[in-house]
Parts: C-alpha cells; sequence; structure tokens
C-alpha cells in the first residue's frame, strides 16, 4: 500500500512538472503598470488529463504482453533517465533545485527549461535505451513517438474543452459535462461549438456543368 | 442457403458506396461494421449500452438523436482515446483498439458507421490523371464516368469563399499562381476545394433567421465543425457535409435490400475450395460489447476496412501468402505551415481584422501541382490546431538555429512563450497542409506482429518512411506553401516538419494489379473484392483519396455484379 501511495505520488509529481515546463504561466504586462498571471498547464492540472490518456490507451490484454504495469510510470521513469544523462553529461544550463514537485524524481529536479532540454535528450536517443521499463525498453521508435504525444496530449488538453469539464473531467466521456467556458477556448479567442457563421463571401468558381443553385 | 448475396466489412468511405449500389442492383446485402451508429433510434446510447443487432430501415434514423450525440465539442468527439470518433469500440471505458509502430506516428482513423468520413474534411478532388495513366491496369478517362456518378450521388460542389480561402487565394495570386477552377487537373494552379459538403442556403446572410433556425436547414452554415462532427441540416439525410453515414448509408437503406450491423469486428474471413479455386463464402464476427463470435455466409464479400485493417484481417485469416499484401504504402508525407498575420494587413486583403480559422469549411481552398502535390488550407478547432503543432521530426523550435535563407521563422515543435503567442494569434493564423505526391516503396506498410494480439486478432505493425524524392518535393511544395503566406501577407511562418509516421490519408497496401485484379477481386480468392484505398496503386498523385475510393467503389460493384449475379 505503501508503495502503490510513493509511486503515484512519484509519478504525479513528474507529470505535474512535465506540464508546467511545456505551458508554463505567463505574467501578463498591462498598460497601467499592473500585471496578472495567466494560468499555465500546471495550474490547469493537464496531468490529469495526460495521465487518464495514458493509463487508458492501452487495452489491459496488450498491457500483459508487453508487461507494462503502468504506462504513466514508465513515461516517468523515461523522463527520469533523459534528466539523468543532461545532468551527467552537465549539460543542464540551472542548477538541481529539490523543493519545486515533492516525491518526484531527477526530472522535476530540474529547473523547466533544462525540462525541455532532458526531453531534447530522449529525442536524439542519447540516453541508455536498455535501462527502461516496458514498453520503452529497447524500443526506439515508441521512445520517440512518445515525446510527440505528451506535447500533443498537453496542448490538446490546454486548448480543448477539457479544463471546462471542472469537477466532472476525471469520469469517463459519458458522465461529464461542461461547467465552464474552457481556459484554452478563451485564451484563443474561439467561441465554442457554434450553429452557424454569416462570413459568407460568395464563390470563386463553380462546377463545371454545374449552375448556380 | 446463403441468407445474404453480399457482405460488406466496413461502412466507411467505400463500404457504404459499394453496399448502396449492391442494393440498388437487388443485391441483399449486409455490412458489417466493428465501431458505433450514432443517430440510429436502435442505438440510443451507442456509447454506454449495446442496443440493438441490425437497422435495415430508413425510418430508424433520428436527427434530433443525431444533434445530441454529435455535440461538436472537440474533446468529446476527437480525442484520440476517448472521442466519440475514435478507433475503437463503441464502449469508451475499454481502450482504443491498439496498432504498433517504430517510429513517430499518428494514426486518424475512426471506427463507426460511415467510418473515417465522419471526421474528414470532405475534400474530393479528383486523382491527378498523370497518376493514373500507364500506373494503373486502366486509364483515368475510364474512371470519369464513375467520378462524375459519385460527385453527382453525394453531391460535390467546389468550396464556398470565407476568410481563409480568401486569403489563400490572395497570396496564390499575388505570387502568380494560375486559378484553375477544373476537375480534371493537369497543371499547376490553385482553386476552390471540390468538396462533399452541401453549398451554403441563401438564407446564411440573412440576418432574419436565426442561427439555430440557420442550422435546421438544408446546406452549410459555415459553422466550421467539419472535424468536430457536422450535424447541420433538416434531416439525417440532408446533413450538410456528407460522410457516408448521412449519404451512402441513407441511400443504402433506400433501396430496402441493405442491413447494417455495427459493433460487429470481423475477425476471419471464411474460404472453402471450389475446384482448384480457393473462394470467400463469409465471415466471422466479434460482438464488441459482448465478445460473442459469429460465423455469417454469403456468396460474395468486400473488404473495406482500410489500409491498416484489410491486409491485416487478409493476413490473420491465413489467406494464401502474397509479397505484395501489406505493401507500398503511401501517406501523402504531410507538413504543416501556419502564418501569423496583423491586423492593418489583413484589413488591406479581407476588409476584416482577423481570419478566424474556425469559420467555414476546414479546407475550402488548395493548390494542386501535378508532380508534386498539393496544398490545401486547413482551420480547425484550436484543441487540434495546438496538438498538431506537437507533432514534430524536428523537435523544439527553440533549440533549432535560424538560418537568414530559410522561407520560414520557425521550424520545429513551439512550447512556452511561443506556443502562447501561437495560440493567441490564432484568430489571425492560417495553416496549410502539405499533400505529397509521395513514390511507393515495398519496403513501408502493414505487418503482423508475430507475438502481440488482441481480441481480434495479431496487431498490426506500420511503417512508413520516406524515399529521398517524396522528401524533396515535400520540401518543394513546404517551400510554395510558405511563399503563398508570405505573399498574403504574413509576419511569422512556422514550419512543424511533421513526422514522416502522420497517417492521415493512407494508401496502396493492397495495390490494384498486386493483391487485386483490375477488378479489384483477389488474385488467390474468388469472390473476394476490395473496395478501400488500400487497392490504390499510388497517392493518386497527391490528391485526397476519399473520392477516388468511392468511385472505384462503384465500379467495383458493378464488377460483382457482373461476374457473379448477373
Amino acid at each position: 500500500m505503501v508503495k502503490t501511495e510513493k509511486s503515484e505520488t512519484y509519478i504525479k509529481a513528474t507529470f505535474h512538472s512535465l506540464v508546467q515546463a511545456v505551458v508554463p504561466p505567463q505574467k501578463i504586462h498591462l498598460n497601467n503598470d499592473t500585471s496578472y498571471i495567466k494560468p499555465g498547464a500546471f495550474e490547469l492540472k493537464i496531468y490529469d488529463y495526460l495521465l487518464q490518456i495514458l493509463n487508458r490507451s492501452i487495452p489491459e490484454m496488450v498491457k500483459k504482453q508487453l508487461k507494462v504495469e503502468s504506462l504513466a510510470k514508465s513515461t516517468a521513469e523515461l523522463l527520469d533517465n533523459g534528466a539523468v544523462f543532461l545532468i551527467h553529461s552537465k549539460k543542464n544550463l540551472y542548477p538541481i533545485c529539490c523543493n519545486g514537485f515533492p516525491g518526484g524524481g531527477p526530472f522535476t529536479l530540474l529547473a523547466p527549461l533544462d525540462r525541455l532540454r532532458a526531453i531534447s535528450c530522449i529525442e536524439r536517443l542519447e540516453i541508455n535505451k536498455g535501462d527502461l521499463s516496458p514498453p520503452y525498453e529497447n524500443n526506439k521508435g515508441l521512445i520517440l513517438n512518445m515525446m510527440d504525444v505528451l506535447h500533443q496530449l498537453t496542448f490538446f488538453g490546454f486548448y480543448s474543452e477539457w479544463t471546462g469539464y471542472g469537477s466532472t473531467a476525471l469520469l469517463t466521456p459519458e458522465s461529464r459535462q461542461l461547467e465552464y467556458f474552457p481556459v484554452g477556448w478563451s485564451q484563443a479567442c474561439y467561441p465554442g461549438p457554434a450553429y452557424a457563421y454569416r462570413d459568407f463571401r460568395g464563390f470563386l468558381a463553380f462546377m463545371p456543368n454545374k449552375k448556380e443553385n | 442457403m446463403d441468407l445474404y448475396d453480399v457482405i460488406v466489412i466496413g461502412a466507411g468511405g467505400g463500404g457504404a458506396v459499394c453496399a448502396k449500389e449492391l442494393g440498388e442492383k437487388g443485391l441483399k446485402v449486409l455490412v458489417v461494421e466493428a465501431g458505433p451508429w450514432y443517430g440510429n433510434k436502435k442505438w440510443p446510447q451507442p456509447n454506454a449500452e449495446a442496443g440493438s443487432k441490425y437497422s435495415s430501415s430508413l425510418s430508424d434514423l433520428d436527427i434530433h438523436l443525431y444533434k445530441q450525440l454529435v455535440d461538436k465539442k472537440e474533446m468529446n468527439m476527437n480525442d484520440l482515446v476517448t472521442g466519440r470518433y475514435r478507433w475503437g469500440p463503441a464502449d469508451r471505458s475499454k481502450a482504443p483498439w491498439f496498432r504498433s509502430f517504430k517510429q513517430k506516428a499518428m494514426i486518424w482513423q475512426s471506427a463507426g458507421v460511415g467510418g473515417t468520413t465522419q471526421v474528414y474534411t470532405a475534400n474530393c478532388p479528383r486523382a491527378y490523371p498523370i497518376s493514373i495513366d500507364d500506373k494503373w491496369p486502366f486509364s483515368y478517362k475510364e474512371l470519369i464516368p464513375y467520378y462524375e456518378k459519385v460527385e453527382d450521388s453525394l453531391p460535390v460542389n467546389f468550396a464556398a469563399v470565407t476568410a481563409k480561402e480568401e486569403l489563400f487565394y490572395y497570396g496564390a495570386n499575388k505570387l502568380g499562381l494560375p486559378l484553375n477552377p477544373a476537375l480534371d487537373i493537369y497543371t499547376p494552379g490553385y482553386r476552390p476545394q471540390p468538396n462533399a459538403i452541401l453549398s451554403p442556403n441563401h438564407s446564411i446572410t440573412n440576418p432574419n433567421i436565426t442561427d439555430v433556425q440557420l442550422s435546421w436547414m438544408e446546406g452549410c452554415t459555415l459553422a466550421g465543425h467539419c472535424i468536430n462532427g457536422c450535424s447541420q441540416g433538416p434531416s439525417i439525410e440532408k446533413i450538410a457535409k456528407r460522410s457516408t453515414n448521412v449519404s451512402y448509408i441513407p441511400l443504402a437503406l433506400r433501396t430496402g435490400n441493405v442491413s447494417i450491423r455495427p459493433n460487429a469486428f470481423t475477425v476471419k474471413i471464411l474460404t472453402e475450395m471450389e475446384g482448384s479455386n480457393l473462394r470467400a463464402i463469409g465471415v466471422k464476427v466479434r460482438d464488441t460489447w459482448t465478445g460473442e463470435e459469429e460465423e455469417v455466409k454469403a456468396k460474395a464479400v468486400v473488404l473495406a476496412c482500410g489500409s491498416i485493417e484489410t491486409p491485416r484481417l487478409w493476413m490473420n485469416s491465413s489467406l494464401p501468402e502474397n509479397k505484395f499484401v501489406g505493401k507500398g504504402l503511401v501517406t501523402h508525407y504531410m507538413d504543416w505551415i501556419t502564418g501569423i498575420f496583423n491586423e492593418k494587413d489583413l484589413l488591406a486583403a479581407l476588409g476584416t481584422n482577423e481570419i478566424k480559422p474556425y469559420v467555414g469549411n476546414t479546407c475550402g481552398a488548395r493548390l494542386d501541382y501535378p508532380g508534386l502535390g498539393a496544398l490545401q488550407t486547413a482551420g480547425m478547432s484550436p484543441g487540434l490546431t495546438a496538438s498538431f503543432y506537437g507533432l514534430s521530426k524536428t523537435g523544439y523550435s527553440f533549440m533549432q538555429e535560424r538560418s537568414g535563407q530559410s522561407s520560414w521563422d520557425m521550424e520545429g515543435r513551439p512550447v512556452g512563450q511561443t506556443l502562447n503567442y501561437l495560440m493567441e494569434m490564432y484568430s489571425r493564423s492560417l495553416s496549410i497542409l502539405v499533400t505529397t505526391d509521395d513514390e511507393v516503396d515495398d519496403s513501408n506498410g502493414v505487418t503482423l506482429d508475430p507475438y502481440l494480439y488482441d481480441e481480434n486478432g495479431f496487431i498490426p505493425v506500420l511503417r512508413y518512411k520516406a524515399t529521398k524524392k517524396s522528401a524533396e518535393r515535400r520540401k518543394k511544395l513546404t517551400v510554395l506553401a510558405a511563399d503563398i503566406l508570405r505573399k498574403a501577407g504574413a509576419k511569422q511562418i512556422l514550419r512543424s516538419n511533421w513526422p514522416e509516421g502522420m497517417m492521415i490519408h493512407m494508401e496502396g497496401t493492397m495495390r490494384i494489379g498486386f493483391v487485386v485484379d483490375k477488378n479489384c477481386e483477389a488474385f488467390q480468392v474468388k469472390r473476394l473484392f476490395i473496395a478501400d484505398n488500400s487497392v490504390h496503386a499510388n497517392g493518386l498523385g497527391g490528391a485526397n483519396p476519399t473520392l477516388t475510393t468511392q468511385a472505384l467503389a462503384v465500379r467495383t460493384a458493378e464488377k460483382v455484379m457482373e461476374t457473379y449475379f448477373s
């Protein structure tokens, strides 16, 4: 039980630190010398979306064959592997910091920019691929692919309606309800699902042998 | 005695067309589809409970149910793991079906009645003639009547103009490219997208008609949800975007000869010897809710499961060895280019200070370049737009050294402030999808994992690596896209440099002339036909594949009839 809790804390800390580095909060300066903080992916708990998706993405039958205990945990370890390489090769730009994400591994100790640089090390396959847990062990294609997937998921979680699901976000898709206007949609000035837009500017051409209705 | 004349496996872009054509010829057809059915009263909660087994009546279709399920929210509809349009069983508490690949990859396919046309952007260009003549076992001219028939049935029209199309035309024109509003494309030029989207209703400019009222009228409302799920229209048959679930499936039901069974994954093609020939006699299907398996017999079988599942099913059924099964995958080796514009330039070009890429047909304008491929505008909802920025062969854009000679300002995956900036500028952005005339290479394709399996058989493994010539063509097209954006006034341009494994247009894994004959019947298994993208002999020059698959499906239905039922 204690071991499971420790593992959960470790996984969450790693994904907290990942999404914080990928979509950080932004300080916005206003004309009147005031400023405000625009929330990033950590503040909007996008890590919960990533964990939900990673844990649901492989069927149980396949997981057993691949000997995957938890894809999220294996992925956290993969990120740590990149961090260890960065630190050992002295390529981190900032000193490591020990109090950001309690319970996390080496990846969480890095400054946000160095976390991204650790991911770049993984993308260049500079890590030791034999040290990884399944399904990443000696699987360079999957390692590379997951680096894209982690960003795709963070971006999609942030800029889709997920943040609007509020207290229902972690329920099954059938049970979710939109409680708020999603933050990402608001930031992108997207009005959400629509019935119609009136920006009709005519036709450049009509199909050969067809006339306008 | 066979209950059915023909079993069609897959109710997507090709299968639905084949079923309708065969039903109209008087044959009794069963369509088995692995995914759910949205908008049919027999499945009122298609993702939550098993519902009925079959539907064969037009009166089962329910526009109110359809509009309730297709709610246009991008995560609810498009999430690849949990979305209604995912590649997986109807029960969304289960994981999607697993595919294996050894590279950066994204596969965009959808299960369900309508198949991937549920999410497609309905682009319907014909193949470029130079990609058919002398490369396929019949001429482009022979395909034209079939193209015309599908274009008339869907129907296909040139896309209406909204801001993003106007900006693309403006840039292309300034670059000196010619307008070429034709259907048979021999020379480079830009044109409105020929697409299977109904033209806007005349009331679109009438302010006395509310948006809600407009959404219940016939015609596109320019709401921009082509990918998130179009539900604009007065009835299912009149939905604006002509996915096959709202076009060919209703037409098939109208014949009174077609039954459709969703939630049934075909796990085996059944065969027997007839003299010295092997012939198809039916299928074994697995109910995705109960897991129960059942054999269904027919006089002929049409495979239309798509370029991954069709070769997978062939191999999992232990059909005869053919060294070309699964080989020759083409994907249009895609790339993604985005321009950011300032208000002043937009005002000058468009008369408005925003593009609002979420307005109008998702891919309403295109440029064709026979010999290289095509470019098309692409305006998606923000979550999908951002997630596409996450894909790059290059890595982070901030890690790349800038070259003064490059056609773009940034290359790679944006994060942090750069991503924030791009998404803040979302309403002033225009993205272009590059689809390359990629070369056929037999080392690309689908194989089976020898160890990994799921409840449907051994898992498919995908491999795609672009040839040197394909890479050169893509680079030229990408530069051309950047030039158009620059001429249109873009102040910053991002090239994503998508990885080779972007699998949105998959074709050619069961090629005509190699696995199937010119009638699309398998060389080695009589009475087994194929009617999906997998039979394409190449990537059509970079033209979107669905229309050609549908034209071929009409032709294949004719051949099925002539060969076995005349």
